[in-house]
């Protein structure tokens, strides 16, 4: 694939997720409003950090008058999961130079990871994979910063029971369910989904680190099973 | 209103801590090399965190453990579910699940 198409077919596959990330900066956004921070404050976090759940909470600790440090580890916390995708994702950036990477690696939210990685998986040797990334990121970065100041301006102007955030469960639906292919992968699902739900009580979202590497846990343990 | 500076280094700080953990591997990719065994492992972290964040959402289980009977949103999941695996398109499966979503809400709501 040319770098044309490979841009093309990343913004392609995220365009559906964008009405769920419009929704959920504009959440963002209200809780930034009324957290009483500037406009600007709200714009350059949807730019410069670009990602949601870490956001929604820094907003909401500022707005409680937590201190830096406190609301620094969480955000730590919640964002650990980033650290398993930059490694999942590494093999296929290691030819790029350092800019690329740094460009690609703040795209690297939950959605642009897994459409990358799995439009990778099957063509694993095309050269310009990298412009996929890029396409993903902007098709969900450009919404984000838009949508967020937008919220901040605007309130809730949606109404909610148009139930526009249902779109985000819908494009992980999408993505996941034709990617549970064999016993490995459902063993992963099944057990990553269990978790989540018996761990959600945990504080700073650990919930959802614990789930994905118990999934990934299990996933391993039955192909092991299976080669044996 | 007037940012404190309190505000700012929020900010500066979420931003610089979210970009070292995306960009740590891919920085150091190539410089230390990332055990074959931990690549593989990783295999199954898409299908594994996707499903530890889509699971909670649809069962909305506050702190306390509360799953609704008359969950409109988990029905249109579950049919997306099989949308999703017979298409293999996320823009039916989005689309679909909304329309059916609006469809329950219509008739129960």
């Amino acid at each position: 694939m040319s770098p044309r198409s490979e841009f093309l077919a990343g913004i392609k596959h995220l365009l559906p997720s964008t009405p769920g990330i419009v929704m959920f900066s504009a959440v963002v956004g209200v809780a930034a409003a009324a957290a009483e921070v500037s406009v600007m404050a709200a714009a350059m976090m949807g730019l410069l950090v670009f990602a949601g759940s870490a956001q929604l909470v820094a907003v909401q600790m500022v707005a409680a008058g937590a201190p830096v440090l406190v609301i620094l580890f969480t955000v730590l916390v919640i964002n650990l999961r980033l650290v398993m995708y930059s490694i999942s994702v590494a093999p296929y950036f290691r030819h790029l130079p350092l800019k690329w990477k740094a460009l690609l690696a703040h795209m690297l939210t939950d959605q642009v990871y897994a459409f990358s990685v799995l439009h990778f998986e099957n063509r694993p040797d095309s050269p310009h994979k990298h412009w996929y990334t890029l396409g993903a990121g902007l098709t969900l970065g450009v919404p984000w910063v838009i949508a967020g100041v937008a919220g901040f301006l605007l309130g809730a102007s949606i109404p909610r029971s148009w139930s526009l955030d249902f779109t985000l469960a819908l494009t992980f639906i999408g993505l996941v369910a034709p990617a549970m292919k064999d016993r490995e992968s459902l063993a992963a699902a099944l057990t990553a989904g269990v978790v989540a739900v018996a761990a959600v009580a945990l504080p700073m979202r650990l919930g959802l680190i614990t789930a994905a590497l118990a999934g990934i846990a299990a996933g391993t343990w039955v192909e092991r099973w299976k080669t044996r | 209103m007037e940012d404190t500076l309190t505000v700012w280094l929020v900010i500066a700080g979420t931003a610089v801590i979210t970009f070292c953990l995306r960009f740590s591997f891919i920085a150091l990719q190539g410089r230390i090399e990332i055990p074959q065994v931990v690549q593989r492992v990783l295999r199954y972290t898409p299908v594994a965190v996707l499903t530890a964040i889509v699971v909670p959402l649809l069962l909305n289980p506050k702190p306390g453990f509360t799953v609704a009977p008359d969950n409109l949103r988990l029905i249109a999941a579950v049919a997306a579910f099989f949308i999703a695996r017979a298409s293999r398109n996320i823009l039916f499966t989005v689309a679909g699940g909304m329309l059916l979503l609006w469809s329950l809400q219509a008739v129960f709501r």
